[in-house]
């Protein structure tokens, strides 16, 4: 086993060199929000989408856009409105007069990343052919079935703020997403670097520093790093406490836990930690990438009751108390 | 002649007339001469519960001192009753010069809903003893009977302020109990206890080596798990539930006696050994044991050095306390 661990840990260093020179590139244009680049890179290299919860002027669309030029990869950015149809999405079948036949025209989907802005502004069959295309990475335009390129990612954004005239996901929906990040302001500092940097002069751009390649040979490096059992059953055991809390000592999380986090909670912690742990070079992954990546995976998948609502208990309090409260391996 | 006797009649006639004139019309012409009768109630409706009043007034001229008036009688009532009278006498100006008055009073009580009626009242004056009674009526009042109406300072609903009040206390008290739930929710670090026994632990450390188990990594997990447990019960932390760099973090700030960076290299090797799937060895189980022995046989002589010093200190105050005695004896 240690001679797999060395073996990894080998592959990692190599394969994870050009996470480096993607921060440093981004850096050129988004100053700060280092944790919205991190969680945007475990997306991208565990397959996970990205629902990412902030108000307007936090550079979110800036930062998706970046990272795909800098990735050059395809980049597509969707503005759903209400009016919003599948089709405008997907794609749809267009008559051809002249051939007398039907020709599949392909919809904004069919590309690398997706950046699909407001997504809670559509109504709700527009949304889930978005996430049907989400789940199965394939769109189904009349007869045929296309399969989308890899590396896909679907980074969706929603403004906590102005809920009028919103159709907000369904738990069913934004379980799907592998990662809800609460994208912050920045700091005073960067602020003033933001201002320096944007208040004057043409917007800075990014330079292709990485391949789709690169980012897929990562992806088969990420999913060889070593998870110890006593991992796995701590994923397990966050996870439960979140579905049964008094059997982990949380008795008085029972009356605030309407449901717990489903099976995709444990997949994707564990996906997203193995990803951490090779964003720090590291052939294993230890409870720490458990705990930095669990309130991402688990905020938007414990649903809490009207009780917790009244106590102004969020979904995040919980989540937090559960990682105080287990043990840890 | 003719004309001297027709000149003695038209003076008679008008010395008889300014006579006659005279007698009538008193010296002051601004004197009222004849009796005046007003009568009129205190108001037009009343409440089942109260009273209403009739006034009767009669005027006549101060200088007129030959009217006399007789004692008005009760009046007439239908739906009332007369349930108190009074009589007043007074002299007031008027524009004609001064007047006497008399004012006659009489309450009057509801006896039911409905219209209630005054009959006219007769009022009987002379001018002179041996003039002829002169009589004055008043007019015939209607007086609307409704609903009484609340006493002062009596509840209509006595029980009400009651109900407030059991609504405020139960309000309070739910308010008080969502509060102390909200209160027990916050994080609340482990009570840090003062009588920690560090034979307990160091016993069970050595059961661990007696042990003999050739597994080096369960003994390795066991001998941090003695360490863990004492730090969580010494410092107040919650050990069992931290990552080795919050256990560190968490420790820099108490006083704890440990070597930090050897800490460090520590809790690093044994995550490696835990996660890694490496096997650990003999000296790995030597190097943590050899570790946290001395940490534990050190804070038991920190501990016993304290207590015989305290012993001490107590001893010479004992005694000291016995010198003074004895020099002020």
């Amino acid at each position: 086993m240690n001679k797999d661990i060395q073996a990894i840990h080998e592959k990692i260093q190599k394969e994870s060199q050009f996470v480096e020179k993607l921060t440093e590139e981004l850096g050129k244009v988004i100053v700060g929000q280092t944790y919205m680049i991190d969680r945007l890179l475990i997306g991208l290299l565990s397959r996970g989408h990205v629902l990412l919860e902030g108000v307007p002027g936090l550079a979110k669309t800036l930062t998706v856009r970046m990272l795909s030029n800098a990735i050059k990869t395809g980049f597509n950015r969707i503005q759903f409105t209400p009016d919003l149809l599948p089709a405008d999405i997907l794609g749809t079948l267009i008559f051809d007069q002249s051939s007398g036949k039907f020709k599949t025209k392909k919809g904004p989907i069919f590309t690398n990343i997706i950046l699909a802005d407001e997504i809670n502004r559509s109504p709700a069959k527009v949304q889930s052919a978005l996430l049907e295309a989400m789940q199965e990475r394939t769109v189904t335009i009349g007869d045929q079935t296309f399969a989308l390129e890899e590396p896909f990612l679907v980074l969706a954004t929603q403004n906590p703020i102005e809920q009028e005239g919103t159709y907000p996901l369904p738990e069913a929906q934004v379980d799907r997403f592998m990662l809800k990040l609460s994208v912050t302001y920045p700091n005073p500092e960067e602020e003033l670097e933001i201002l320096r940097r944007m208040s004057k002069g043409p917007e800075p751009d990014v330079e292709p520093v990485v391949t789709p390649k690169d980012i897929l040979k990562a992806r088969e490096v990420v999913e060889e790093i070593y998870m110890d059992p006593k991992i796995e059953q701590y994923i397990v055991d966050i996870v439960f406490a979140t579905r049964d809390p008094e059997k982990y000592g949380l008795d008085d999380l029972k009356e605030l836990i309407n449901y717990g986090a489903s099976p995709r909670a444990s997949i994707y912690l564990a996906k997203a930690a193995r990803a951490h742990a090779f964003l720090q070079r590291r052939g294993f992954v230890t409870p720490e990438d458990v705990r930095a990546i669990g309130m991402d995976v688990l905020r938007h998948r414990v649903l809490v009751t009207y009780e917790a609502e009244a106590e102004e208990v969020t979904s995040e309090d919980v989540v937090r108390k559960v990682l105080n409260k287990v043990e840890v391996p | 002649m003719k004309k001297l006797f027709s000149l003695f009649l038209v003076l008679f006639s008008i010395l008889g007339s300014v006579s006659v004139y005279s007698y009538c019309l008193p010296a002051d012409t601004s004197v009222i001469s004849e009796v005046k009768l007003q009568a009129y109630t205190s108001d037009t409706k009343v409440p089942l519960n109260r009273n209403i009043t009739l006034y009767i007034k009669v005027f006549w001229s101060s200088r007129d001192d030959s009217v006399s008036i007789e004692n008005v009688g009760d009046p007439k009532l239908t739906n009332l009753e007369i349930t108190g009278t009074s009589s007043a006498n007074r002299i007031e100006a008027d524009v004609n010069g001064n007047r006497n008055v008399r004012e006659i009073t009489f309450i009057l009580k509801p006896s039911g809903l409905g219209m209630a009626y005054i009959e006219p009242v007769s009022l009987v004056y002379k001018k002179g003893k041996n003039s002829t009674p002169v009589t004055l009526r008043t007019n015939r009042f209607g007086v609307k009977v409704i609903d009484p109406v609340p006493e002062p300072g009596h509840r209509k609903f006595p029980f009400l302020w009651l109900v407030i009040f059991l609504f405020a206390a139960g309000s309070g008290v739910i308010f008080y109990s969502f509060r102390k739930k909200s209160d027990r929710f916050k994080h609340k670090e482990p009570e840090q206890n003062i009588d920690i026994d560090e034979e307990n632990y160091l016993s069970r450390l050595k059961n661990i080596t007696k042990s003999k188990n050739s597994d080096f990594n369960l003994a390795l997990n066991e001998i941090i798990k003695v360490f863990r447990m004492y730090i969580s019960k010494e410092f107040g932390i919650s050990a069992m539930e931290a990552t080795s760099s919050e256990i560190i973090s968490m420790l820099e700030q108490k006083d704890t006696g440990l070597q930090e960076q050897k800490l460090k290299e520590l809790l690093n090797r044994v995550d490696v050994l835990k996660f890694s799937g490496q096997k650990a060895l003999q000296s790995d189980v030597d190097a943590a044991y050899v570790f946290v022995e001395a940490f534990l046989e050190s804070r038991l002589r920190d501990k016993k050095e304290k207590e015989a010093s305290k012993e001490r200190e107590s001893k010479r105050k004992g005694i000291k306390s016995i010198f003074r005695k004895n020099i002020n004896k």
